[in-house]
């Protein structure tokens, strides 16, 4: 057990100081925090502290990527660490079948269960480094995944304790592991049950998606150390097999054109409230509607420039932990969440409370 | 009498259905006992789970929206029943 003598509220100011003679006591100060988290934890104390917080670091040998000027500071809460269970359905519907690879464990000979404990790990690293959060509950909650679900399953999901994947049918479908996006946003629907927990149904569900999609783009782009220019914004690219028209099942930047296909039809997603979709089908069109606010959340992202999981990425994520989003909340309570969150850390005369602005008018819910 | 299968939803959003026109003897000897053992009446609590199928499922007048965790035992068996046999009467 460990005990700190400097209070929380002393950490967190030490923790901000940016001079750089004090930067080893502001990485000290951010450690701590960490660890004094589980003891008086509150998300506003963690959200203070993002700020503060550096961009990723360069991949091994990879050149300087164009973007915002890094923040000076430690990599992102170095002491966060994962710990993964991967398990194997056995081509079944049974939960959670049986333990194929554990955290340290080496790479197993599946290629499906060493996917997943990848894309688990990246996800993590995506909220650990940018955002301070420590797994779905911040309190390092172990990350289960299953694979080979059902027979031909052209599905994964989340059912409230783990990610479960399916292999395709592969007419249509490959395996749902061979995408780190399909990952990041089945874990992140883990987060959103762990914060604003929206429910599943109408616009709040499309939100719950959304928010899913957004921090699956962000997780592929952290991992690829790809700015918001360089992405391809979209959410489960390689999914189709060769015999289906579309290069994924969404794109947050242009909402409808992911796929044509002969057999699955056209993307249905649209990118503006003018084409709000109301149906029965899919809790209320989830799974449609949610590409209004990833559009939004792409034009800020692009408008603002440089890595998308820095200052948009943290706008959404503090809207998403703070007090203003709930079970309920539609899309433009979302929006106003977003801007609350926007003032909060950079002004009401910023020039992200501007872009957000104008991301959200043009998606048709503020004016 | 129309019995139909509709599932919605999914990761994928995509969305699929089964459909089959059965006459009066056909009703009585392969389907109705199928029918009469699925809990029509009986709207238990769902969980809603992220990105699970959401099924639609009618015989006659008859009508139930269930997630896809509570298509299991009789429902299942309808299911299955009416993607083989629609599958067999496009075939």
């Amino acid at each position: 057990m460990h005990c700190y003598i400097v209070p929380p509220y002393l950490l967190r100011r030490i923790a901000r100081l940016a001079p750089e003679s004090l930067q080893p006591a502001a990485e000290a100060a951010r450690r701590a925090l960490v660890r004094t988290a589980g003891l008086s934890r509150t998300r506003r104390a963690k959200v203070q502290l993002l700020s503060a917080a550096a961009p990723a670091p360069a991949l091994p040998g990879a050149a300087q990527l164009p973007g915002p000027q890094a923040v000076p500071g430690p990599a992102g809460w170095p002491e966060l660490a994962p710990e993964r269970l991967i398990s194997d359905a056995r081509h079944t519907g049974r939960l959670p079948g049986q333990r194929v690879r554990g955290e340290g464990d080496p790479a197993a000979a599946d290629p499906a269960a060493n996917e997943a404990y990848d894309g688990l790990g990246s996800t993590f690293e995506l909220f650990a480094r940018a955002y301070g959060r420590n797994s779905l509950d911040d309190a390092g909650e172990v990350l289960r995944a299953t694979v080979h679900y059902g027979q031909d399953y052209d599905n994964a999901f989340w059912n409230g304790t783990r990610m479960v994947f399916g292999d395709g049918d592969g007419q249509i479908f490959r395996r749902f592991t061979g995408s780190l996006s399909v990952i990041g946003h089945e874990l992140t629907h883990g987060v959103t049950q762990y914060t604003a927990n929206l429910a599943y149904r109408g616009q709040p569900g499309a939100l719950n998606e959304s928010v899913s999609d957004v921090f699956a783009a962000l997780v592929e782009q952290y991992a690829r150390r790809q700015t918001a220019a360089e992405a391809s914004w979209l959410i489960g690219a390689g999914l189709f097999t060769d015999r289906v028209n579309g290069v994924a099942l969404r794109s947050l930047k242009e909402p409808g054109t992911a796929y044509d296909d002969e057999v699955l039809g056209k993307d249905p997603q649209p990118g503006t409230m003018a084409g709000y979709v109301r149906t029965a089908d899919d809790y209320g069109g989830v799974h449609v509607n949610s590409g209004i606010p990833n559009r939004a959340f792409a034009l800020l992202a692009l408008r603002l420039g440089g890595y998308a999981w820095e200052r948009a990425g943290l706008i959404w994520y503090d809207a998403l932990i703070g007090p203003e989003v709930g079970a309920q909340t539609d899309f433009a309570g979302f929006a106003r969440a977003t801007e609350s969150a926007a003032v909060k850390r950079y002004g009401r005369e910023s020039e992200e409370h501007a872009a957000l602005a104008a991301a959200w008018a043009q998606v048709g819910i503020m004016d | 009498m129309r019995i139909s299968v509709r599932r919605t939803g999914g990761f994928a959003g995509l969305s699929t259905g089964w459909a089959v026109e059965v006459g009066a003897d056909e009703l009585e000897r392969d389907w109705q006992d199928a029918i009469e053992a699925c809990p029509w009446e009986e709207t238990a609590d769902r969980q809603d789970q992220p990105d699970r199928y959401l099924y639609d499922i009618r015989a006659g007048e008859r009508r139930v929206t269930l997630t896809e965790q509570q298509v299991t035992g009789p429902w299942l068996s309808l299911v299955d029943m009416t993607r083989r046999a629609a599958a067999q009467q496009s075939g």
